[in-house]
């Protein structure tokens, strides 16, 4: 009994397509003894799956390689910039902790300030509302006056920055 | 092989949580090492995925100086490498949105100053090394003719040699879309790389003779 030719092409096609699956990703255990008892009998197909190893270890084999300039380039580029964080950290650190400090301090010296404000109040006859107002501009006039230091502390670290 | 199964994802947690710690410290010599370990990787696939040879070195230094400032982002469970080409393509693609408002489909479109990239050989003889860099010049050129998206899959697969779930994580696409791509890739390839095997042929041939 001769083979059905319209078998055998299906089993062609399906061997073609498993070889593609199978550069993408393993095969099933099934399929792949499938493929592999096509292969041994079919002689296109065979050449058709060499064919697809070779492309496949011609695309492993590309050969693209980074200069030893751009290399030295990048590892000095990272490791100034590593320094100039650690510089910002070294100069953020203080300041963080001064701000810490200032708010404990106001925490604790506001209700202290207040008996102070109303005493020089009631001794002067001040009206409430100038009270306030000045009790207020005791406490924001150091603070505008500082966060006004740090912006333009930052702005000139971020030009030195830029002009490096 | 099953106890070095069993024992290369542990290694590869521990070898990620060590660069993780050494990224969060901002450690200049780890990041040395890593630069001069992945160097050829990171830069061939930022050549494949942009087309150019200023560009892909452009945006090699940019992609370690956002590790360096990235790098407590890294949490070290995952492979080092599949953040690192993460990080370049998204860089790639805020490149090519900065310049011409296109995406990644569209950035590797022929341009009259791209410089094509030189290929270098390993020393054997003179003949050797320029069939090699002849037929590599051609593997280029037909990598080149693919769809940048199915280009980088293919890439990323065969010659990084990343998972199909790596290469999702990377591309930042479902694994449908990888596999349909790296399909796609692979038949849009075999016309052409048939012919570039004629050709390694030709010139093995050429070369037994003189």
């Amino acid at each position: 009994m001769s083979p059905n030719p319209h078998e055998v092409r299906i089993e062609h096609q399906q061997a073609q397509e498993l070889l593609l699956q199978s550069a993408v990703q393993p095969l099933a255990a099934e399929s792949n003894e499938l493929l592999l008892k096509h292969l041994s009998a079919c002689g296109t197909c065979a050449t058709e799956a060499e064919s697809m190893e070779n492309i496949l270890k011609q695309l492993r084999s590309v050969p693209v390689f980074a200069s030893v300039e751009l290399v030295r380039t990048t590892q000095a580029r990272v490791r100034a910039r590593a320094n100039d964080i650690q510089k910002e950290h070294a100069r953020t650190a203080p300041m963080l902790l001064a701000c810490g400090l200032a708010v404990l301090l106001a925490l604790i010296s506001t209700p202290l300030a207040w008996m102070g404000f109303s005493w020089v109040g009631e001794e002067f006859n001040i009206t409430p509302f100038m009270l306030i107002i000045s009790f207020i501009l005791f406490y924001l006039v150091p603070a505008g006056a500082s966060i006004m230091i740090a912006v333009v502390n930052h702005r000139k670290t971020q030009e030195e920055m830029a002009r490096r | 092989m099953s106890s070095y199964i069993l024992t290369a994802p542990l290694w590869m947690e521990k070898e990620g949580a060590r660069i993780a710690r050494g990224l969060r410290k901002r450690d200049s010599e780890l990041l040395d090492r890593l630069i001069e370990l992945y160097q050829h990787r990171l830069l061939r696939y930022l050549y494949f995925l942009t087309g150019r040879k200023e560009l892909a070195e452009d945006i090699f230094q940019e992609t370690w100086m956002r590790v360096l400032e990235r790098g407590h982002q890294y949490n070290g469970k995952s492979r080092f490498d599949t953040w690192l080409f993460a990080i370049a393509r998204h860089l790639v693609i805020d490149n090519s949105r900065k310049k011409t408002g296109v995406s990644l489909e569209a950035m590797t479109e022929p341009d009259d100053g791209r410089t094509p990239m030189e290929f270098a050989c390993q020393r054997t003889s003179p003949y050797e090394d320029v069939s090699k860099a002849q037929i590599a010049g051609q593997l280029n050129t037909v990598l080149m003719q693919l769809e940048p998206v199915q280009r980088e899959v293919v890439m990323l697969r065969f010659q990084e040699e990343l998972s199909l779930d790596e290469i999702a994580d990377v591309t930042n696409a479902p694994l449908s879309t990888v596999k349909s791509r790296l399909y796609r890739g692979l038949e849009a390839l075999k016309p052409a790389l048939g012919d570039l095997m004629d050709f390694e042929l030709a010139s093995t041939s050429r070369g037994g003779k003189k």
